[in-house]
């Protein structure tokens, strides 16, 4: 399976998520170039960039989970690195609430959750 | 009383690092054990918002035996790539050992205060994680592996590049794309 072929292949289920890991290193090289836009450039560049529908369509449903809070979701922003990047309370993490800091050490800073529900 | 040499936890992340699988197996007791403890110690309190702080049980099993080593532990971030593993495993096995109980013999008597989240919609995330982590790990297993470090382990960004031999940037990028990916695997919601 060459590349572009397999990258407008339609044989196989079709939709998102449905990626080859051959699929997917081109989509995620997409997808980073139009995460590091503003949002509302993401649509023109992808114009540009993706010539076939397959990727795009994969590009498009991951821009949009990323828009609707993949970038807070499991943590911090992309942005954000290393140590002393704080978070505050009541800050979403992942699945739970930030509840203010136990502790800082060696590997990090420890903070106190709380459920999301309640 | 003999004193048995201290087991060289050093040259075996080193190792591991390198992907030697016996020093896997040489580890898994030395620091399974350890993460295990303190894992069912935490999770006997029954405390929904101490459960699951994976990373703040991967760091206290870190201090714990860097005390018991002193001087004899220097690749942190070998440990916590290591421990980040075992960690996932032993809370999701946990989190699907509860899940399969409330199923079968009702609900257990766990929940001391209805106005506290019951620690089911925890064990959810959990497993849903875990399954969206391993289908993505059949796509593009050094992205699965970069989550379960940053996740499970706590790692941070640099800590991680460490552990994975490649560079902050690189972990950046692979992070938001797996972030994405993750964050929309998930609310897909189960059987998709």
């Amino acid at each position: 399976m060459g590349d572009s072929a397999g990258m407008a292949e339609t044989g196989n289920r079709q939709g998102p998520g449905r990626v080859t890991p051959e699929q997917w290193e081109k989509v995620k090289e997409v997808l980073v170039s139009a995460l590091e836009l503003a949002p509302e450039n993401r649509r023109a560049y992808l114009d540009r960039r993706c010539t076939d529908l397959s990727p795009r369509r994969e590009v498009e449903s991951l821009v949009a989970a990323h828009e609707n809070g993949a970038s807070q979701f499991m943590g911090e922003s992309s942005s954000v690195s290393g140590p002393g990047s704080g978070l505050a309370d009541g800050e979403k993490l992942g699945a739970y609430v930030i509840w203010g800091p136990l502790g800082a050490g060696g590997m990090g800073e420890v903070y106190r959750p709380r459920p999301p529900h309640r | 009383v003999s004193p048995t040499p201290p087991p060289e936890l050093t040259r075996l992340l080193d190792n591991w690092g390198q992907g030697d699988a016996e020093a896997r197996d040489a580890l898994i007791p030395l620091i399974y054990t350890e993460l295990r403890g303190i894992a069912r110690r935490y999770l006997r309190r029954e405390r929904p918002d101490h459960t699951l702080q994976s990373a703040a049980l991967v760091n206290e099993a870190y201090l714990r035996m860097t005390r018991q080593q002193p001087g004899k532990f220097e690749n942190r971030a070998q440990f916590f790539g290591f421990a980040a593993q075992m960690m996932r495993h032993i809370l999701v096995d946990h989190a699907r050992g509860r899940l399969a109980a409330k199923r079968g013999a009702g609900a257990p008597r766990l929940s001391l205060d209805p106005e506290i989240a019951p620690p089911k919609k925890y064990e959810m995330d959990l497993v849903v994680l875990d399954d969206a982590l391993n289908k993505l790990a059949a796509l593009d297993a050094q992205q699965s592996r970069l989550i379960e470090l940053r996740y499970f382990g706590g790692l941070s960004i640099e800590e991680t590049a460490v552990v994975m031999e490649i560079s902050p940037a690189t972990v950046k990028r692979e992070w938001a794309t797996a972030r994405a990916w993750l964050k929309r695997e998930i609310d897909k919601g189960p059987g998709a």
